[in-house]
């Protein structure tokens, strides 16, 4: 029955993005005077007989059916099982071994989850947009599309693939459609996803070249492609491992908010539109993440058993540096940036940590930060929609433009917003808290420091979000806030999904647990 | 086989431009002229007997100074399908005027006659003087746009430069000859066999025939005729010259590299595969840093144009340094690398340009600013700029990624790690170069504020009729159509560029 729906779960985004080119378009209505140039002619348009409504509603059909597979794929894996199933495989450019190989398994299923929620909501989200609606439906599918690609890929070369084609549709995206800065915010997303791109190219040459025999495939590059082959430069033998290793890491961190290199991040959540913050979070928290994972495991374990202390170190430095920093925020954007870059670091930190419980806490925190993120960031947009505003702390210039007492009018919006925060903080009942368990104990088997390090920095990450919370719900009405509206059906019916989600993830993890981690020790295997 | 056959495509073509001549200079104003249409179809002739002399396999013909070999079908397929889009683009262009239009075609079927012939010449003397030819024709084109300061600075640069560039190449040739005794290529291998030329002979004639060639395929530091010939003159001439030229001295470089300075390496465990030096000097390390400055300077370049043909012609740049590249590397695997990423970004190039064309037609200018907000009004156009650039450059989702990864591919196997790192770098530049231009067309959304009945593209200049609009997004469709294919098939389509490639393998 699941035969070729992962390639019928990438198509169809890719089908509703062709689909906003053809539906809903403007059609010329006068023509030219013969062959001469007349710059007095009428030059009016009518739409076409497909408005922009059906665009949209192709745009959401499309989305959600790709949803809807992707559910299905994850609900019909078999629970036991460690290697990629459900895989479709095809022979693509037999003279470089490059194929079409997709499949599922226990580190992908949760951000295919993750994807299959957000995506849907993020086109519903952006259903009142005026101009270019159709546009930024056709990217965030284009980014559907990729991201989901990068996730299920089986061969190196289509992974590589699926995660450079999602560069380019955040760099339209944000320079569009974003706030006023946003050629700059664009310009630094498409020059570090560029660099980043180069650098994992490079590592992309280095693993084929260096394999016996020559291949992308990454069960057979798992097989020990590539292990104990190293070549000379200048003099100094270099493990082809460790080079290619560093070049796929320098790519990856360029892509994900990772200190000191989280600049154009902090930027984009700044200047990006909501939607497009979201989906930015997804790819640079769970996609970029997954893949740093799959890889490393199985391409380089050598060279991630070396580094695994310096993996932790970097993760407990982005933990604090995203703690310490987002205790000085005054606007919301940046304050989730600096909250993402704090959650990326605990990631980082069961990564390195090697250990069962670690991983494992990784996968799921990929999905259940994701989903809350989400979940703020939309919030975010809809705050900024009605207020036009996003500060919550005043100073002598903002004192009219600060926010406050949103609980009031909107009771629905506050308590979105409180579970989504009670997710990031790890609080019982929902899904970070599972999460966040998982990773402290994993950081505990490393080195008791990094858990007390990661207390300290979960510290600072609740002070600043209850004082968000506070500032932002609680506190007293403003003039901003005085008639806020609270959720709209539209709202509340792409938000409540992850409300659910969350809680549901919180509550009963047992399912997808149980589908991580057969595959978490089978990459963990080598290593002990 | 017969040495009128060998050459019949050459011929059809030449008829071609024969009748077209003379149905120009009978010409007594009649309001409906075909006189393209009988271009097209003698050159649909042409590419059909192209089809049938490459099932009679490697020939030879004229004493040996014409050979049809699998490269050598490639190119002529490629220069007659590049004079096809070159008369379908200026029937669909405005840019130039429709008296003058036969008076185009006539000189592309020139260039085109000159790159059939170069595609199989084996000989020093008439590869030198196909080239020359395609020079006058290009040169011609170059000018073509009436009254344009530009146009007329392409057409003496690129001119004064082919005939410097012609003057060093036949020094190059008569030093060989000096040397050897003989222009033909075959002849010339044997005795460098027999008796290589000493380090100071070598490095001579490489560095004179380096200068000559590097002109044809637009390499650093011969490339600055480039971007003047894509900007100046009308588009669909620009479109020819970028990609005949380029495409002339390519073959050039294939025939010399691989016989002048190369000789087949003997395999006992298989068939041949690869070339080594030959002789005492090796060009390989001046050759590599001609490839890393020819990879650079177009990205560098790129990055600060604000006209949106000047920055194609930058972008494309770096694929002379990809092509070099692949010919450095002295492999079959490398040389049908070189072949596909070609074929893949000149459809790209060519196809990017098209679409520039139809704006200059819709706008009035290919100027950044211009184009602001123009994706709004023009969707497929600006999506097929999109892939068509991504195409030249060699980004996913486009074949010309796996182009240019089988090239760096090669590099990397070949322990030439620098030029990968450049190649690298090179797209990453190009990247962003690509960039700014995509984002010039689809900016300005959110500030606009479009309102029924009012213009989309507040600059715009007038509209095309429908059946105009029909007419050029067919012809879009057949840039897009080879580089879907390419991509889909890009398995079958190496195998069949090793196989042509193969011929090579038999000086």
């Amino acid at each position: 029955m699941v035969q070729h729906l992962i390639t019928f779960m990438l198509a169809t985004p890719v089908l509703g993005a062709i689909l906003q080119t053809v539906i809903g378009g403007q059609v010329p209505a006068s023509s030219r005077d013969g062959e001469t140039n007349s710059p007095s002619a009428d030059v009016s348009a009518k739409p076409s007989r497909l408005g922009e409504g059906s665009a949209s509603w192709a745009a959401l059909s499309a989305s959600l059916a790709s949803a809807i597979c992707g559910v299905v794929l994850v609900a019909s894996m078999h629970p036991k099982v460690a290697e990629p199933q459900i895989v479709e495989s095809l022979p693509w450019i037999g003279s470089y071994a490059i194929s079409y190989e997709l499949g599922l398994d226990g580190l992908s299923a949760p951000v295919v989850i993750l994807i299959s929620l957000v995506f849907p909501l993020l086109i519903a989200a952006e259903w009142t947009r005026g101009a270019g609606r159709r546009g930024i439906h056709g990217l965030l599918l284009i980014l559907q599309a990729s991201l989901l690609g990068a996730v299920c890929a089986q061969d190196l070369f289509l992974l590589f693939f699926f995660w450079s084609m999602s560069a380019l549709p955040f760099y339209f995206l944000i320079g569009i459609w974003g706030g006023a800065d946003r050629e700059s915010a664009a310009f630094r997303s498409i020059v570090t996803a560029a660099l980043g791109n180069a650098l994992f190219f490079g590592a992309l040459l280095v693993v084929y070249y260096s394999a016996e025999p020559n291949t992308f495939s990454l069960r057979l590059l798992a097989q020990g492609g590539i292990r104990g082959a190293g070549f000379e430069i200048l003099g100094y033998n270099v493990s082809t491992s460790d080079l290619a290793f560093f070049l796929m890491t320098s790519g990856l961190i360029l892509r994900a908010p990772i200190w000191p290199f989280h600049g154009w991040f902090t930027k984009v959540a700044v200047e990006a539109p909501a939607t497009v913050l979201v989906a930015s979070v997804v790819t640079v928290l769970a996609v970029a993440p997954s893949i740093f994972m799959r890889l490393s495991t199985q391409l380089f374990p050598e060279t991630l058993g070396k580094v695994a202390s310096a993996v932790v170190v970097v993760g407990v430095v982005n933990l604090l540096v995203g703690g310490v920093c987002a205790v000085a925020q005054r606007g919301l954007r940046s304050l989730l940036a600096f909250v993402a870059l704090g959650e990326l670091g605990l990631l980082l930190m069961g990564v390195g940590s090697l250990s069962q419980a670690g991983f494992v806490g990784a996968v799921y925190q990929q999905l259940v930060v994701g989903l809350a993120l989400a979940a703020l960031g939309l919030l975010v947009g809809v705050i900024s929609e009605r207020t036009r505003s996003e500060l919550f702390t005043a100073d002598t210039e903002s004192k009219d433009s600060t926010l406050g007492g949103v609980a009031l009018g909107a009771p629905g919006a506050a308590l979105v917003a409180a579970i989504a925060s009670a997710s990031i903080l790890g609080v019982p009942g929902v899904g970070g808290f599972v999460s966040h368990a998982l990773l402290v104990i994993g950081g505990y088997s490393f080195h008791p420091f990094v858990v007390i390090a990661a207390g300290g920095a979960l510290l600072l990450g609740t002070y600043t979000i209850l004082n968000m919370y506070r500032r932002v719900f609680l506190g007293q009405t403003t003039a901003l806030t005085a008639a806020f509206e609270d959720l709209r059906p539209r709202e509340k019916l792409y938000l409540i999904p992850v409300v659910i989600a969350l809680v549901g993830f919180g509550v009963y993890p047992k399912p997808l647990l149980d589908l991580v981690r057969p595959t978490v020790l089978a990459m963990l295997s080598s290593f002990n | 086989m017969n040495d009128f056959l060998i050459l019949l495509p050459e011929v059809f073509i030449l008829i071609t431009m024969v009748g077209a001549v003379l149905g120009e200079l009978g010409y007594r104003g009649e309001r409906i002229r075909v006189g393209w249409l009988t271009i097209v179809f003698g050159l649909v002739g042409a590419l059909l007997q192209v089809f049938l002399i490459a099932r009679f396999g490697i020939s030879a013909g004229f004493q040996g100074s014409v050979k049809v070999d699998g490269v050598a079908v490639f190119f002529k397929v490629l220069a007659i399908v590049l004079a096809l889009y070159a008369v379908g683009s200026a029937q669909l262009s405005d840019e130039i005027a429709q008296h003058r239009r036969p008076e185009f075609q006539i000189l592309v079927l020139g260039g085109a006659l000159a790159l059939t012939v170069l595609s199989s010449a084996s000989d020093l003397f008439l590869i030198w003087a196909c080239l020359q030819l395609l020079s006058v024709s290009c040169g011609f084109l170059a000018a073509f746009g009436t009254g344009s300061v530009r146009s007329t600075e392409a057409a003496v640069k690129y001119l004064v430069l082919s005939v410097v560039s012609g003057t060093f190449l036949l020094f190059g040739i008569a030093l060989l000859f000096s040397a050897t005794h003989s222009t033909r290529l075959d002849q010339i291998h044997a005795a460098l066999v027999a008796a290589p030329l000493s380090i100071q002979a070598g490095a001579m004639v490489w560095l004179f025939l380096l200068m000559g060639l590097s002109f044809y395929v637009a390499a650093f530091p011969f490339h600055t005729w480039f971007a003047d010939a894509l900007e100046g003159p009308p588009t669909p001439s620009s479109s020819f010259i970028s990609v005949a030229t380029r495409a002339g001295g390519l073959v050039a470089w294939i025939r010399v590299l691989t016989q002048v300075f190369g000789t087949v390496e003997m395999d006992s465990a298989g068939p041949a595969r690869h070339w080594t030096i030959l002789g005492q000097f090796d060009w390989t390390g001046p050759m590599a840093v001609l490839v890393a400055f020819s990879l650079l300077i177009g990205p560098v370049l790129a990055l600060g144009q604000t006209s949106g043909r000047r920055m194609i012609a930058t972008l494309a740049l770096t694929e002379a340094g990809f092509s070099l590249l692949g010919i450095l590397v002295l492999d079959q695997e490398g040389l049908s690398a070189v072949l596909y990423s070609f074929f893949v970004s000149l459809v790209g190039l060519m196809g990017a340009l098209f679409v520039l064309q139809i704006f200059v037609d819709r706008l009035g200018s290919d100027a950044l600013n211009r184009l602001r907000g123009a994706f709004q009004a023009n969707v497929p156009e600006s999506i097929a700029l999109v892939l068509c650039l991504c195409a030249l450059i060699g980004l996913p989702p486009m074949p010309g990624f796996v182009g240019k990864f089988a090239l760096l591919g090669s590099a990397v196997d070949h322990e030439w790690y620098g030029l990968a790192a450049a190649g690298v770098a090179a797209i990453a530049l190009n990247t962003l170069a690509a960039g700014r231009l995509i984002f010039s067309l689809m900016g300005g959304f959110a500030t606009q504020t479009v309102a029924p009945g009012s213009p989309l593209v507040d600059e715009r200049v007038w509209l095309p009729t429908p059946a105009r609009v029909r007419g050029q997004r067919l012809f879009m469709g057949l840039f897009l159509f080879p580089l879907i294919t390419a991509a889909i098939f890009s398995d079958a389509l190496f195998r069949l560029l090793e196989r042509a490639t193969q011929g090579l393998m038999f000086p």
